[in-house]
């Protein structure tokens, strides 16, 4: 059951129906039981997974915070955190590491005779098991009261709009508002319909659209220099449109729900320099990855070259948190280098990296930026290294296309791309326009909450009309693979 | 309680809004995609029209959406006079099935049949949708003959023989009893009002637009059932009023199938009498006793056309008509193209029971290329 299909619809139809009609108590329960249908929708065996592994980590809460002793809460910590890892490591790269190491007995000449099983990916396990951890280590540290109650911690791991694919909600967030009671609050409900409806058109408009194009050229092993680029463009704006899409529609329904979840992204194609797009990215992950292990490792209160150290190692992990393949790894490393080339540019302070004063300047390096975003894209969207070498070979010779032809590619690249960029591009003026010290009264013509309601009224049938008339085929998420 | 009113009025203006903008967004979308007008009528009826001898024809230059009506008025690309020097010119006559309901553009049968043959052939199609073969004499009198044709190839639809009570005749009858009822009675304001409103909905573009968005978004299992509990529904209906409690017939009559039999003689015979090479070929349907549970929804679509008729009457028919096609191909020496035989019955092929998808236009463009090109054909040669 995918956020963009008829299943889900009737789903939250009737949660939200009932829901309302229930006290705070029953509300979490029919929340519970409805999170559980979601999850077993895809696969029901993996409810026992999910089950297990939630009543570990809520009696692990339990005892490291009701233990009095230091060390026994370390050793309780590190329980929760070894099963959750060894689950994850299991599941997740089973598969990927049993490989490697068959191919590279391989290469030295031994052909062992046993056979690897097949383990299937439990999906959404990266996001709950890092949403798990983070609440045990959360407890040790004395940052977090463990919940007394089972029902709602069972909740905040498995709350159906996230428990596929985040954002990774932190307890301190998300668990004040299971554990407190939820009034209908119609504004509230009207602003989650509005995440849904947007979310869905930069799945479906946008995000699945571009699919078919990047699809079709990222396949075809004689596109040219000129095409990838156009395709890895398209493929930054498919996976941004894929994604944020995926935690509008969660935030919406989890608004209509009366819970509130935090921003996943802040227009991260505006980002001028790689910690800032890692500001702006995926923020739930690339917070977590700081606080859990960058910080924890010495962050960078520590030599710098073990800061460096540290930005590579973090990066790496993430690249492998995202999947289990070595095109993952090499992403995260790329990121990883290009934060470390920022901080030690930094260090040698480059003026002009520094500027804010423009908005020329500031879209320059925009630009720049986006354009880095987009190569790590390619070691993303790639299927093998092979892949990656021709890709790269094709773009830096630039093997190039008829001139006409490529104007058609990008006429239908910006098509699916116009949209949502101009209304990023909104966003980044009106929450821009105090540093460029621009008149703020002007806000008001750029800020689409504050338009009247027939402009509104129109501007959302056009929205809808592009949704509905120019939507591509359902297409599945492409962080649920994660 | 005013300021409810106005709490009211102000949705309603804005739900207004929304829907105008949806209306004008697909207005627009037409005239982009299809160069339809932003205003007037926009229904496939602007393809055709009769003519003063009550003779259907298409309507030249003339445009709905993926059908495209040439200079000439003919489904297909411009003919510019003079360039057919040196071509062998065939003419596709036919009704819906050879003008092409559910093919892409340029891939009904005669256009790929032309692609097939090469440059060094004309194929042109004249079908007109709904055409009854008693008129296409007087069709190919006032509006075929002028193409000076080497070859007619003919794919005639039987089943207007058999039991021409459709559901688009009733519409058409119904229409006009409503019209003398109205023009008989006093004005009744209210009602020409509703009638007006009803129009006016009619000539809405963007519901149909939606309804095909809904029909994609819904589960095709569950669409599926209710479409085909629907049609029963109305099948059911139709035999109530239409056949008096008698069961559907499991044969046709036997004069029905003269008269066809009949009527093609005629055609054929007149055809001759020009030197027109002619073409027959049997009219293929993809429903059998064998393959009826997997196309239910197919039946029942067919027979809210054909309700006098049951499944084993459908194809008692259609074995007869193909029988007296043959016989008619036999004994005016005719070649025929067996495409009852050829053409595979899956969904592949058809879109419905009678007209083909682009693979069974594929299939049957390329039958007859084969079939023109073998020995069995005389060969053509300017």
């Amino acid at each position: 059951m995918i956020f963009n299909s008829f299943e889900f619809f009737v789903f939250f139809c009737v949660v939200v129906g009932l829901y309302y009609c229930f006290s705070h108590h029953w509300q979490n329960c029919l929340l519970l039981i409805a999170s559980y249908v979601f999850y077993g929708w895809w696969d029901w065996r993996f409810l026992f997974l999910i089950f297990l592994s939630t009543s570990l980590d809520y009696f692990c809460g339990l005892l490291i915070y009701n233990e009095p002793s230091k060390t026994k809460k370390h050793h309780y910590v590190l329980i929760s955190i070894i099963i959750n890892l060894t689950l994850l490591g299991f599941f997740k790269y089973w598969n990927f590491f049993s490989d490697t190491l068959f191919s590279s007995l391989h290469f030295i000449g031994i052909h062992p005779s046993f056979t690897m099983i097949n383990v299937i990916l439990p999906v959404g396990i990266s996001f709950y098991t890092f949403q798990k951890m983070a609440y045990s280590i959360d407890v040790f540290r004395g940052k977090q009261k463990p919940t007394h109650s089972f029902l709602n911690f069972a909740l905040f791991v498995s709350f159906f709009p996230l428990l596929l694919a985040g954002p990774i909600e932190r307890a301190s967030a998300l668990l004040p508002q299971i554990e407190n009671s939820r009034q209908f609050n119609k504004d509230k409900f009207i602003r989650g319909l509005n995440l849904i409806f947007w979310g869905l058109f930069m799945k479906v408009f946008v995000a699945d659209n571009l699919a078919v194009i990047v699809k079709q050229i990222y396949g075809n092993k004689n596109s040219t220099g000129v095409e990838y680029i156009i395709a890895t463009w398209a493929f930054a704006f498919q996976i941004y449109g894929d994604f944020s899409g995926y935690t509008d529609i969660a935030r919406g329904v989890s608004k209509c729900l009366g819970i509130d979840l935090i921003h996943n992204f802040k227009n991260p194609y505006f980002s001028i320099d790689p910690s800032d797009f890692w500001r702006r990215w995926h923020i739930s992950l690339s917070t977590w990855l700081r606080d859990y292990l960058y910080i924890p490792m010495g962050g960078n209160k520590t030599s710098r070259e073990k800061t460096y150290r540290n930005l590579m190692v973090t990066m790496l992990l993430g690249g492998l948190w995202h999947g289990s393949a070595w095109n993952f790894i090499i992403w995260g490393g790329f990121h990883g280098m290009l934060l470390c080339i920022h901080r030690f540019s930094k260090n040698i302070k480059i003026v002009f990296m520094e500027s804010h004063s423009s908005i020329i300047i500031y879209m320059a390096k925009a630009f720049v930026m986006f354009q880095f975003i987009c190569i790590g894209w390619i070691f993303f969207r790639a299927e093998s290294y092979g892949q990656i070498k021709t890709i790269m070979y094709h773009i830096v010779t630039l093997s190039s296309i008829p001139i006409g032809q490529a104007f058609d590619l990008l006429g239908k690249v910006s098509f699916f791309i116009a949209i949502p960029f101009a209304v990023m591009l909104f966003q980044i003026l009106k929450d821009n326009w105090v540093i460029w010290e621009f008149d703020c009264k002007y806000i008001k013509y750029v800020d689409f909450r504050c338009q009247p309601l027939y402009l509104k009224s129109f501007l959302y049938a056009c929205v809808a009309y592009l949704l509905c008339f120019y939507g591509a085929k359902a297409q599945s998420f492409i962080y649920l693979q994660f | 309680m005013m300021k409810i009113t106005y709490q009211y009025i102000n949705v309603c203006f804005i739900f207004l809004i929304f829907c105008l903008t949806l209306e004008f967004l697909a207005r627009v979308d037409d005239k982009f995609k299809y160069n339809a007008p932003m205003f007037g009528k926009y229904s496939p009826d602007i393809l055709r029209e009769y003519d003063a001898e009550r003779i259907r024809h298409n309507i030249p230059n003339a445009q709905f959406e993926k059908w495209k009506i040439n200079n000439l008025g003919f489904r297909g690309p411009d003919i510019k006079t003079g360039t057919n020097v040196g071509k062998i010119r065939i003419v596709c006559m036919g009704a819906s099935e050879t003008f092409g309901l559910y093919e892409s553009q340029n891939k009904d049968w005669p256009r790929q049949l032309n692609e097939i043959l090469g440059d060094n052939y004309d194929v042109i199609n004249t079908a007109v949708v709904g055409q009854f073969l008693d008129k296409w004499t007087v069709y190919l009198d006032k509006y075929v003959l002028d193409l000076q044709p080497e070859i007619i190839i003919m794919v005639v639809n039987p089943f207007n023989y058999v039991d021409n009570i459709s559901t688009h005749n009733m519409g058409d009858t119904k229409k006009q009893i409503s019209q003398t009822k109205q023009n008989n009675k006093p004005l009744n304001l209210k009602k020409s009002f509703i009638n007006n409103v009803k129009q006016g909905i009619g000539s809405l573009r963007i519901l149909p637009k939606i309804k095909i968005v809904i029909k994609s978004v819904l589960p095709q299992e569950i669409l599926k059932k209710y479409q085909l509990m629907a049609m029963k529904n109305q099948v059911i209906a139709m035999e109530r009023v239409k056949l008096n409690g008698q069961p559907p017939a499991d044969s046709v009559a036997p004069e029905a199938v003269a008269s066809f039999q009949s009527d093609l003689d005629t055609l054929v015979k007149y055809i001759k009498s020009k030197h027109i090479k002619v073409v027959l070929s049997t009219y293929p349907m993809l429903l059998r006793n064998e393959n009826m549970e997997d196309y239910q929804d197919i039946f029942y679509d067919f027979r809210r056309f054909y309700i006098k008729l049951s499944l084993k009457g459908i194809i008692d028919a259609l074995a007869k008509c193909n029988n007296s096609i043959k016989y008619v191909a036999g004994e005016n020496r005719l070649d025929l193209i067996d495409l009852y035989r050829i053409l595979p019955h899956s969904k592949i092929e058809f879109g419905d029971n009678v007209h083909y998808t682009d693979a069974g236009s594929l299939a049957i463009a390329s039958s007859i290329a084969e079939y023109l090109r073998s020995d069995q054909c005389i060969h053509i040669h300017k």
